[in-house]
């Protein structure tokens, strides 16, 4: 639960990022109307509280993991503040590397050559962790994660996902007062992620003083995990709430999915009826599920004649209650995994 | 422990662990002789391949000279070499350059602790290198006990060429946080230059004026200068092809210029590296990787 008579955590003003785009080069011209930069973050204002598990969501390109390489003091800022436990990521760095770690998922790092023990203690010992105490965490860790059989083998033999716990105890053993969780549960399998969110769960229950940031892709993940949310999308902060307040935007539309039979396009046109909000499409092989939001729940009807009148076959109906998906799709127009917009409101495209 | 030093103790040990747990306690071993001995051996051809088509004109008091200089030399080009090898790899091969830049440990003092395993392993390769040299060759057995080692300046050459060892490796690994992986190439092409001006195979007198004020502007020029003395003594007077502008100074001459230039090099290696980090930082260099 978040400590509230405490200043932030983690507090950010109008934080932009801005990358330089490479100049010409060798063989090489870049387009003549090409952009000279990117933005990652635009204007990012943000604050977590003390002892909260905060969530940013938001699909590739996002500026999610952006945002995190400066907060942990690994990249400038182009403009904007921000403080992490109250000092400045610019003019106070060294005072905020002792307090905080992070753990980057869905990536194999690690010397190879060292084994999994004498890694996460080098780590620990970076850190000021004693050995004894090292080696107490690191075993608990490990049982965690599911590793134990494997703290003497040579990292260089474990596989990616292996060593993708791996970093996940490093991230730990620290005993951070800020931990930056950047995709933890990546590419892991359904035991590992389970006992992984299970673990986080844990760990700040037993430690209310401690703040969490966390990036992931997975809705339900975020939903189950997270006090709150920010919604980040090209750079830009499109909301931050609970998650059950994030819910509650969406609740005033009645949500239907249809699954329908491949071959015909009648779902393109959905979002033109009167009573529906919008609609999105996402093809498969063998269906095509759209998901529709509408005004009153009657207009299913029309929905449902208009699938008909286009010859569209409608394998399965049902009525969903909003999730964090919904949310997401309301403000950024499209899922995490780039969904087909069968139309939308306003303008941009997929 | 204070963070420095405790961050010093951790890169030297990490530092040798990445250096000798690639192989086998004896594979490692038989490469520590080989590698250095082959180089070495590789001019020692050279050296009697001249010889047989040039005669009197390369004396006999040649092969010790290139010989030493040559195993001095690998301490250079160890631990030049091994620094920005550090940054590389730790970047691009294990990943894990920015989680040591987001921890509490000196950054500065985690590539010092690197080097320091690159330097045991430089010292060690080069002493074995003498000695594989002294069995095999009667030339640097009787160049190195004529006068014996003169243990003193040894000991004082070896201590000021650790502070410019380190503040020359610094500056390329400062060079390298900025560069992909291919900045180990800057490393190599740097070295090659440092090896063809410092006098490691033949006196500077042989290069062109302007190009000798350049080899006297390097702190390497003096330290091997320095070295070969402190193993060797003093070069023969009757060995003029080997007597460069350097040969009539003496050991404190010698040694004070090399103090000079090494921290006229250190210098240029603090503002270097902290600019070089500064950018890495303002870029998002740190963790950039140049392979996928």
């Amino acid at each position: 639960m978040p400590v509230m008579d405490h200043p932030p955590a983690i507090r950010t003003d109008q934080l932009t990022r801005t990358y330089r785009l490479p100049r010409k080069r060798w063989g090489k011209s870049p387009p003549a109307d090409g952009p000279a930069a990117f933005t990652a973050l635009d204007g990012v204002t943000l604050e977590v509280r003390p002892g909260e598990l905060f969530g940013l969501l938001g699909p590739n390109g996002a500026g999610k993991t952006t945002l995190i390489k400066i907060l942990t003091t690994l990249l400038a800022p182009s403009s904007g503040t921000a403080r992490v436990d109250g000092l400045d990521v610019v003019r106070e760095a060294d005072a905020i590397r002792p307090r905080i770690n992070m753990v980057s998922g869905g990536e194999s790092s690690g010397y190879g050559v060292l084994n999994v023990r004498e890694n996460l203690w080098l780590f620990a010992r970076i850190y000021g962790v004693s050995t004894r105490t090292a080696y107490d965490r690191i075993g608990a860790m490990l049982d965690v994660v599911g590793l134990a059989d494997k703290a003497t083998a040579r990292v260089s033999h474990l596989s990616t996902g292996q060593r993708q716990k791996m970093n996940f105890c490093r991230g730990f053993i620290t005993d951070p007062k800020i931990l930056f969780l950047d995709e933890p549960t990546l590419g892991l399998d359904v035991t590992s992620a389970r006992a992984i969110r299970g673990f986080v769960r844990e760990w700040m229950a037993e430690r209310p003083e401690r703040t969490l940031l966390l990036t992931t892709h997975y809705m339900a993940e975020a939903d189950e995990l997270c006090d709150r949310l920010a919604i980040i999308d090209r750079g830009k902060v499109l909301a931050c709430d609970t998650p059950a307040n994030l819910k509650k935007r969406v609740q005033k539309h009645t949500i239907f999915e249809l699954s329908l039979a491949p071959g015909r396009n009648g779902w393109a046109d959905l979002g033109k009826l009167p009573g529906v909000h919008q609609s999105t499409a996402n093809e498969t092989p063998t269906t095509v599920e759209v998901k529709v939001l509408l005004e009153e729940e009657p207009v299913i009807g029309s929905v449902v004649q208009k699938l008909v009148t286009s010859g569209g076959h409608i394998l399965s109906l049902k009525k969903v209650e909003p999730t964090l998906e919904d949310v997401f799709i309301e403000l950024v127009g499209h899922g995490l995994g780039g969904d087909k917009p069968a139309d939308r409101p306003s303008g941009g495209g997929p | 422990m204070t963070q420095p030093l405790r961050t010093l103790r951790l890169a030297a040990w990490l530092g040798w662990q990445l250096e000798t747990n690639w192989a086998s306690p004896w594979l490692f071993a038989i490469y520590m002789v080989v590698k250095p001995v082959c180089g070495s051996l590789m001019l020692v051809c050279m050296f009697y391949a001249a010889r047989a088509a040039a005669g009197a004109k390369v004396p006999a008091e040649f092969l010790p000279y290139l010989y030493v200089s040559n195993a001095c030399f690998g301490l250079i080009g160890t631990v030049m070499f091994g620094l920005s090898n550090a940054v590389v790899t730790d970047r691009e091969r294990y990943r894990m350059l920015k989680y040591i830049y987001i921890s509490p440990a000196h950054f500065r003092t985690y590539f010092l602790g690197r080097g320091l395993a690159r330097a045991l392993e430089g010292t060690v390769g080069g002493a074995l290198n003498i000695a594989a040299g002294l069995l095999l060759f009667a030339d640097l057995r009787r160049a190195m006990g004529g006068e014996g080692i003169d243990w003193l300046w040894l000991v004082v050459f070896l201590g000021v060429g650790s502070a410019m060892l380190w503040a020359a490796g610094m500056i390329l690994a400062g060079a390298c946080l900025n560069m992909s992986r291919n900045g180990m190439f800057l490393s190599e092409g740097i070295g090659g230059v440092v090896y063809l001006l410092s006098g490691v195979v033949f006196p500077i007198a042989v290069l062109p004026v302007w190009i000798q004020w350049v080899s006297r502007a390097l702190p390497t020029t003096y330290w091997l200068e320095g070295m070969r003395r402190a193993l060797m003594g003093p070069v023969p007077a009757d060995t003029p092809i080997l007597r460069g502008p350097l040969a009539d100074w003496s050991n404190a001459e010698l040694a004070g210029m090399l103090a000079l230039t090494t921290a006229g090099l250190v210098v240029v290696a603090h503002y270097f590296w902290r600019w070089n980090e500064r950018r890495a930082w303002r870029l998002g260099k740190l963790e950039e990787n140049a392979g996928v």
